[in-house]
């Protein structure tokens, strides 16, 4: 599985931070705004529920996650 | 007075004037008062039921499983309403088609929309993230101490006396002084967001009727702290400062929308937090069984949270009008329609939450599936705040208190209570202190 952002569609709501947060983080920039930040692009199998909750959350639908080839 | 609102709950009765209990803006619409309510200029206000009589027919009618077979609906108002969760969830969810407005519960026509739930995309998305700065998850794991020791304080001080009101003793002060340190200025407001709550005016707009010329009281105190902010003359704020630097569609925020956005973010955390610091509170007080498994087993304590938002939740509905003519459930409607959208209704979808969604339970298969913080992209900026307080107000109660006992006698608020403003009083047994 490949974790990606859409960065234009995110609005930093950070639930992905939430349910995944060794997947997700929310890095603060200096101008107070937040982004967020994907850690682990390729999480092991035993993260795959709780990304894939994370991406259920996300209230703008911008996390989608790739099969691998 | 009693009023059909789409066969939910809604033996209330409707008044203006300062001194009448405020309900969420966005909950109820004109559309929806009952003839005798009066609305022409003034801003129009709910009450609650608060005989035990009337809390009892609550229960007894609407909410669970109401309507279902007929999803979509007209009010007796000319709107329409909405009780299926499939239905409910879609339409939060399509914010192309549907527009949310504040003005629906002051009678106000046509006044500039700059609450955050009434901005179009792009231009929401651009303030939202604003917001998620200033008290998203990464900002929440700070506010926790602060609510751990206010909780501490108050509970210190209501151990010394025979009744507590858990209401105004504890779970009233709490949200607001954390919605004070969100915005950056906890030593001088935690009086003022609780006032201003009480007597309504939290709700009110500029425009409303009777309003100052510098608005409502919130407004004014943010317009001139704001001052204070860009001079340098007040300590940093973090929010403020964020709001200050923010460009949106390339250009800064005037004032006007600034203050617009701040009191959008009390009016919200102070206003529906109190009902869901409230429901779980008085749930304690009453359920013995409850209280002894919570205190046994920590982990349910957010479990008990989610099931509190499912059952009683702190905003049972929310309007919306239609932006454009279009389809729903079958039936035509029409641009500017209003809709209630029953979130009470939806979390108590027999498709979602089997053949006992009235019951109580804590365990549900996924305590996090309900609409109570809304969906989609408006889904409320504060849940992540307002699950905080609850686990911490009530992890707090059970660290200290050894037993909750009601007054015999008290008409205590009804539940779902709506943002019910019900004293809370309760027999309180400390535990003993360890070490």
């Amino acid at each position: 599985m490949r974790v990606v952002v859409d960065m234009d569609r995110c609005e930093a709501n950070g639930l992905c931070t939430v349910a995944a947060p060794d997947v997700f983080e929310m890095v603060e920039q200096p101008s107070g705004l937040v982004q967020v930040h994907v850690i682990v692009a390729e999480p092991s199998s035993d993260r795959h529920t709780a990304v894939q909750e994370a991406a259920r959350f996300c209230p703008v639908q911008a996390i989608s996650l790739e099969d691998e080839a | 007075m009693g009023v059909d609102i789409g066969g939910t709950c809604a033996d209330v009765s409707y008044r203006h004037g300062s001194r009448e209990l405020g309900i969420g803006l966005e909950s109820i619409g004109p559309h929806f008062l009952a003839p005798e309510a009066e609305i022409r200029g003034a801003p129009c206000r709910r009450s609650i039921p608060r005989t035990p009589s009337t809390n009892a027919a609550c229960r007894s009618t609407s909410w669970p499983g109401s309507g279902r077979e007929q999803p979509v609906g007209r009010t007796t108002r000319g709107g329409w309403y909405l009780t299926r969760r499939s239905e409910i969830e879609a339409l939060l969810r399509d914010v192309a088609s549907f527009g949310a407005d504040m003005t629906s519960g002051t009678g106000l026509q046509g006044v500039e929309q700059l609450f955050l739930p009434e901005i179009a995309e792009p231009v929401h998305g651009q303030v939202r993230r604003l917001y998620n700065a200033c008290f998203g998850p990464h900002r929440v794991s700070d506010v926790r101490p602060i609510v751990r020791e206010l909780c501490e304080q108050r509970l210190d001080r209501a151990i010394e006396e025979d009744i507590v009101d858990l209401h105004e003793g504890y779970a009233l002060p709490i949200r607001s002084t954390v919605m004070a340190h969100v915005i950056g200025r906890p030593e001088d407001v935690g009086e003022k967001f609780p006032r201003w709550s009480l007597d309504g005016s939290v709700m009110l707009r500029p425009e409303c009727p009777g309003s100052e010329p510098g608005g409502p009281p919130i407004d004014a105190y943010l317009r001139e702290e704001l001052e204070r902010q860009r001079t340098g003359d007040a300590e940093a704020s973090h929010t403020f400062r964020t709001f200050l630097a923010a460009e949106v569609e390339g250009a800064p925020l005037s004032d006007t929308q600034i203050v617009a956005q701040l009191h959008t973010m009390v009016l919200g955390g102070v206003h529906t937090t109190r009902g869901l610091l409230a429901h779980t509170t008085q749930r304690l007080i009453f359920d013995r069984a409850l209280f002894e498994r919570l205190r046994d087993d920590r982990d349910l304590i957010p479990v008990f949270v989610e099931e509190s938002l499912r059952h009683d939740p702190p905003a049972p509905a929310v309007t919306r009008r239609y932006l454009r003519d279009a389809e729903l459930g079958g039936v035509e409607v029409h641009q500017a329609d209003w809709i209630n959208v029953s979130l009470a209704s939806g979390n108590r979808d027999e498709a979602v939450c089997g053949d006992d969604p009235a019951a109580f339970r804590l365990d549900r298969p996924d305590p996090q599936d309900h609409v109570a913080f809304g969906a989609g992209r408006h889904v409320c900026p504060g849940a992540g705040l307002a699950r905080l307080e609850a686990v911490t107000v009530i992890e707090t109660l059970l660290d200290r208190v050894a037993e909750l006992r009601p007054v015999e006698g008290h008409p205590y608020s009804p539940m779902p209570g709506h943002l019910a403003m019900g004293s809370l009083p309760a027999y309180l047994t400390p535990r003993a202190r360890v070490g």
